[in-house]
């Protein structure tokens, strides 16, 4: 795992950093913060067409205003899963169309939800970029895809069945890793093994619990 | 009946109540402006569908709890600009409940709003509300204003990391209220602000009215304002030049500092700050105080933004300039502080936070206007420092033999000159006695010439430093010359006047004035009665045309001066 930070402008890397009081990031071995004089190379290669620096990263996080517009355009052109943070940025954005894109504001950028983020790949080695966006609440927002996508099948009464194919849609390897209840963890196994006849409710099942757990985390007594 | 449904392929109803729907297809792209997207995506697809009621997938992304349904659903609510569909029904579909809402968002107070309602996404569901909208019993949002007041929309996290949307806010509103918003030079920042949410919020809540006939500003031919902003080239010239020159024959001496801000360090900025105030000479700054980078780091003092040393610099030049802060940002909240560093007045721009009521535009604008009016009152002021500055310059340049007579003559008015420049510094036109503080500090200047000049002679005659020059007595009755004699003593007490010594020694002994009915004469008499008629209280206050008579005379003096 390879992640390339790129940050043009190092006092505000600080500044920021300070406000949210994360002391520092060079104890993450696999976070590559570029110095001045890297991107200044950088910035020559993309003039010359090379991309070929990027190959080695898995995630490029970037302060849009280390490069031009064109700059921008080469590097979104690598398809590669990218994060760009910026101080004029107004609100977070998220879409994995053509690849997984984040934008986010520089203050909640270097915030604590850098260093959960940071924490998560040193344990996991997963990269979990909605957890840059939500913080501690990640989670919670993957639950609630996860019901929505739930719904959506259980809604489409001509398709009520589930195939491996459908299964891998809804039940996302973000999904399958998250710490579920014991009973829920062996309904999803069951699922993905065996998967669902018509007329049976093993989805409205798992969406009672997962309606639970979104209530759990809200603080709901229902 | 049609009804729109705005989803982004993320639901199986559109197939199932196809032939009452029309599918309205709102499709995420990679983007770093949201409310942009939005306000494109209502303006392209929704605006003109003519659909009579809209539904509405609760999320319209990846990530469920960016809830960009409901931020489209205020967008449609709050942009005054599609106003043909801002009022109709708007059904949020979901698997959400009023009480997860509550707690997911900050946006939950619009779903008590009138006209906007909460379903699950079932057939059952839809169709009933698909039933009340056929019968006319749904019905839509009656009024925007009790939508506004319901709901508190935050300002984008930008806004507190970047103090450039503040500043665009301001100009955009100032824009409105001088009634030049649809001019090109502000396309670039209109389309960054007008489309934020929060913005069109603020508007809906806060609507502005154009009033630029209230907000023209006349200043004197011969004053000078120049304007250092970093954000000037985003609008902030444009608007002040309407402001100063409200018409083409109306040429004001305003000028902005048109210079590139980005990566300057805070020597290069000064450097070409002062360069311009020299060049340009301006009697006042208006003065932005957070101007680079470094401006806006964590727990910066005021001492050490680079806008205030720029005000040093500049008082440095000329004490006499005086500086208007203006700021966007709310952080520089302490007048006191500010008054301390040497700013002469402070007008906030615009924050959106401060905005409290429908004329607060048009109220601060009017505060500008006040404070340049103000602050041109003390045109005068600069011209006195510079004077001082000749005169010091006079004096130092001096040839003297320590010790001596004359020695000791420019170092009293050197000291009475450096109690003037204090004087003339803290001079307030709204308190009358500073201006007399500073008069009287200027007469007792011309007052030392006696000590160090007048010689008595025992033949009842007085004489005039080295030369030994007769002292004549040259008699007015008020302001007219009636005649000059020998000043000889008439009596025990018979002394020269300021007036009389003053006179004299402007015209024969510095050879300043050719005859006693030369102006510079007739104004020592003028200063001389003012200063007698004010010790003898029949006089309230010096005036200002007095403060710079009794400079110019120093000046005068100081020019010619001699041992």
């Amino acid at each position: 795992m390879k992640i390339l930070l790129i940050e043009d402008r190092p006092e505000r890397k600080i500044q920021f950093s300070g406000i949210a009081g994360i002391s520092s990031l060079d104890e993450y071995s696999f976070l590559n913060i570029l110095t001045p004089t890297q991107l200044k190379e950088l910035k020559n290669e993309l003039k010359n067409g090379s991309q070929n620096m990027f190959v080695e990263f898995d995630l490029l996080m970037i302060h849009k205003s280390a490069f031009t517009q064109s700059e921008l355009d080469k590097i979104r052109s690598i398809s590669k899963p990218i994060v760009y943070f910026s101080g004029g940025i107004p609100h977070s954005s998220y879409t994995d169309s053509p690849a997984a894109t984040l934008h986010v504001n520089s203050r909640e950028f270097y915030s604590t939800n850098l260093i959960g983020f940071l924490e998560t790949i040193n344990k996991t080695g997963e990269i979990e970029l909605m957890q840059l966006q939500f913080g501690e609440q990640w989670e919670l927002n993957l639950l609630l895809n996860l019901r929505e996508k739930l719904t959506q099948k259980i809604n489409n009464e001509s398709s009520n069945r589930i195939f491996a194919e459908d299964f891998d849609e809804i039940f996302t390897d973000q999904i399958m890793r998250f710490d579920w209840p014991e009973t829920m963890a062996n309904q999803i196994q069951k699922l993905k093994a065996n998967g669902m006849a018509s007329g049976e409710t093993i989805l409205s099942d798992i969406r009672n619990v997962v309606n639970e757990i979104i209530n759990k985390r809200l603080n709901i007594i229902s | 009946m049609k009804f729109g449904f705005i989803h982004n392929n993320n639901s199986g109803l559109i197939k199932e109540l196809a032939t009452d729907f029309e599918s309205l297809r709102f499709s995420i792209n990679a983007t770093d402006d949201i409310d942009s997207q939005i306000t494109e995506f209502i303006k392209n697809s929704v605006a003109s569908s003519g659909v009579s009621a809209l539904f509405i997938k609760l999320t319209l992304s990846q990530n469920y709890m960016e809830l960009l349904g409901l931020r489209l659903a205020l967008h449609i609510r709050l942009s005054s600009k599609f106003n043909q569909i801002n009022t109709l029904p708007i059904i949020l579909l979901g698997e959400e409940k009023y009480e997860e809402l509550d707690r997911m968002t900050t946006f939950s107070g619009s779903l008590s709003s009138p006209g906007l309602y909460l379903s699950r996404e079932t057939n059952d569901q839809v169709n009933k509300f698909i039933s009340l909208l056929k019968s006319k019993d749904l019905k839509g949002c009656e009024s925007i204003q009790d939508l506004v007041e319901k709901i508190n929309i935050e300002p984008p996290v930008s806004y507190l990391s970047h103090h450039s949307i503040a500043n665009e806010w301001s100009i955009l509103r100032w824009a409105k209220v001088l009634g030049i918003d649809h001019n090109t030079e502000f396309n670039e920042v209109r389309a960054r602000i007008e489309n934020l949410l929060y913005y069109k919020y603020l508007q809906a809540k806060y609507p502005i009215q154009s009033d630029a006939e209230q907000t023209k500003i006349s200043i004197d031919d011969n004053q000078k304002v120049l304007l250092i902003d970093d954000e000037w080239n985003k609008g902030w010239k444009h608007v002040l030049n309407t402001m100063f020159n409200p018409t083409t024959q109306n040429k004001s001496k305003f000028e902005t500092f048109e210079f590139d801000f980005k990566d300057k360090t805070e020597e290069e900025l000064i450097n070409a700050c002062k360069n311009r105030i020299k060049e340009f000479d301006p009697n006042i700054i208006i003065l932005d105080l957070r101007l680079i980078d470094k401006d806006f780091q964590q727990g910066i003092i005021i001492g050490d933004l680079s806008g205030i040393k720029i005000l040093k610099a500049a008082k440095e030049i000329n004490e006499g300039i005086r500086v208007i802060a203006f700021s966007a940002s709310n952080k520089i909240s302490s007048l006191l502080e500010l008054q301390n560093a040497g700013v002469n007045g402070f007008i906030l721009k615009e924050a959106p936070e401060l905005t409290v009521n429908k004329n607060g535009t048009s109220e601060l604008i009017r505060t500008f206007k006040a404070a340049i009016n103000e602050q041109s009152k003390y045109f005068f002021q600069k011209n006195l420092f510079q004077k001082c500055e000749q005169i010091q310059k006079i004096l130092i340049n001096q040839e003297v033999e320590e010790n001596d007579k004359y020695d000791k003559l420019i170092k009293h008015l050197q000291a009475q000159l450096r109690v003037i420049c204090s004087s003339l510094k803290t001079i307030d036109v709204k308190i009358t006695t500073s201006i007399d503080i500073a008069f009287l500090a200027c007469y007792n200047f011309l007052e030392i010439f006696k000590t160090y000049y007048v010689i008595e002679d025992i033949d009842y005659r007085f004489y005039l430093g080295l030369d030994r020059t007769q002292l004549y007595r040259y008699d007015f009755d008020k302001y007219r010359f009636e005649g000059k004699a020998e000043y000889i003593q008439s009596k025990k007490g018979d002394k020269p006047t300021w007036f009389h010594i003053c006179a004299a020694l402007f015209i024969d002994y510095f050879k300043i004035s050719k005859s006693p009915y030369n102006n510079e004469i007739t104004i020592l008499k003028k200063l001389s009665l003012a200063r007698n008629k004010y010790i003898h209280n029949t006089k309230i206050a010096f005036t200002i045309v007095e403060l710079e008579w009794v400079v110019d005379s120093m000046l005068l003096a100081c020019k010619k001066i001699r041992e």
